[in-house]
């Protein structure tokens, strides 16, 4: 099995994962969750991959670090009650 | 047999991310299950985007495997030259890994430069220096990790053989071990043991002047990490563990 089938395998699993375990509740735990599971396999994965893979790989977690700031941003703003 | 184009492996994967996809886009609208909706963009977009399918059949790559190393052997065997070859990692005037193979014995490796293939420096040192098979399967492992593994000692060959042992599957696993001025290495095929040993029932000289691309992508980078010329002294095969000593000159 390709090491990019295992990262598919093993990345489909957690957000199964995920889903059964938050279920329809939390939308901003769901996607946080899902970024760890992301930044986990990278890291575990770094050694053993093609370039071109970590490049997509590196863009599917930089746009996951995006809405992970909007979400902290829009818990500030709505502690501080500005929302 | 002819396969029907949209069974190929690389478009049923596209089918699948297609198909996750469209589950996606009808949890959003038609339904509220925001999550699973959620989910189900993100598995069919990784599908689409990063399943990856070799361009080549492995049968194909093997058998370019086995024609670059055979007619390369063919020529050393007509040369009538030693059994056994140095690995030389780059260095002074050479910017590339060679292999020195010397005409019968010979005590001092002579000055190698890049644009020499035929050496005849005198005093005995006679022989050939040609550039190591296995460099494109380490210079493809290198560029992987991203890592310069050059004078970077046992810790930086253990690194870059981990690559190509588990990164790119050439063997199932290896040992590397350096004792003074001995090296071992061990080096345990998987799925390209029938390829080795067909490589050495042709050539039987083979493992001892160069090694196949794969046995020679590991002593390159032996060479290359401890940065020293390594004299192949002695090879040996039990069933699918292959052992190399080697000795720093």
């Amino acid at each position: 099995m390709e090491i990019s089938h295992k990262l598919t395998l093993a990345m489909t699993i957690w957000t199964v994962l995920v889903l059964t375990l938050i279920g329809a509740q939390n939308t901003e735990l769901f996607v946080i969750m899902i970024l760890i599971g992301l930044l986990i396999s990278r890291e575990l994965s770094s050694v053993y991959i093609r370039p071109s893979i970590a490049y997509r790989l590196d863009a599917f977690i930089q746009v996951g670090i995006v809405i992970f700031i909007a979400i902290v941003m829009r818990r500030i703003l709505s502690i501080l009650e500005l929302l | 047999m002819e396969r029907y184009e949209l069974l190929k492996p690389e478009y049923i994967s596209k089918v699948i991310g297609v198909i996750f996809i469209s589950i996606a886009i009808y949890l959003f609208l038609m339904t509220g299950h925001t999550n699973a909706g959620l989910a189900s963009a993100f598995i069919g977009i990784f599908t689409l985007l990063i399943i990856h399918y070799p361009t080549v059949d492995e049968d194909v790559a093997i058998a370019e495997l086995k024609s670059g190393i055979r007619s390369y052997h063919n020529l050393l065997d007509d040369l009538n030259l030693s059994k056994k070859g140095v690995i030389i990692p780059p260095r002074n005037n050479l910017t590339e890994s060679r292999v020195y193979i010397p005409a019968g014995k010979f005590k001092k490796i002579p000055d190698i430069y890049d644009e020499m293939t035929i050496i005849s420096s005198g005093s005995g040192r006679t022989g050939v220096a040609i550039p190591s098979p296995g460099q494109p399967l380490l210079e493809e492992a290198k560029d992987r990790i991203e890592y310069e593994i050059e004078g970077k000692g046992v810790q930086g060959g253990r690194e870059v053989m981990g690559h190509l042992s588990k990164g790119m599957g050439l063997a199932k696993s290896f040992s590397f071990r350096k004792k003074g001025h001995d090296v071992r290495i061990r080096i345990t095929l998987d799925r390209y043991g029938d390829y080795c040993k067909n490589i050495r029932d042709r050539s039987p000289d083979i493992c001892t002047r160069t090694g196949c691309p794969i046995c020679s992508a590991y002593l390159t980078a032996t060479s290359e990490a401890l940065s020293s010329p390594l004299k192949i002294k002695n090879f040996e095969i039990e069933k699918s563990h292959i052992k190399y000593e080697l000795e720093e000159m």
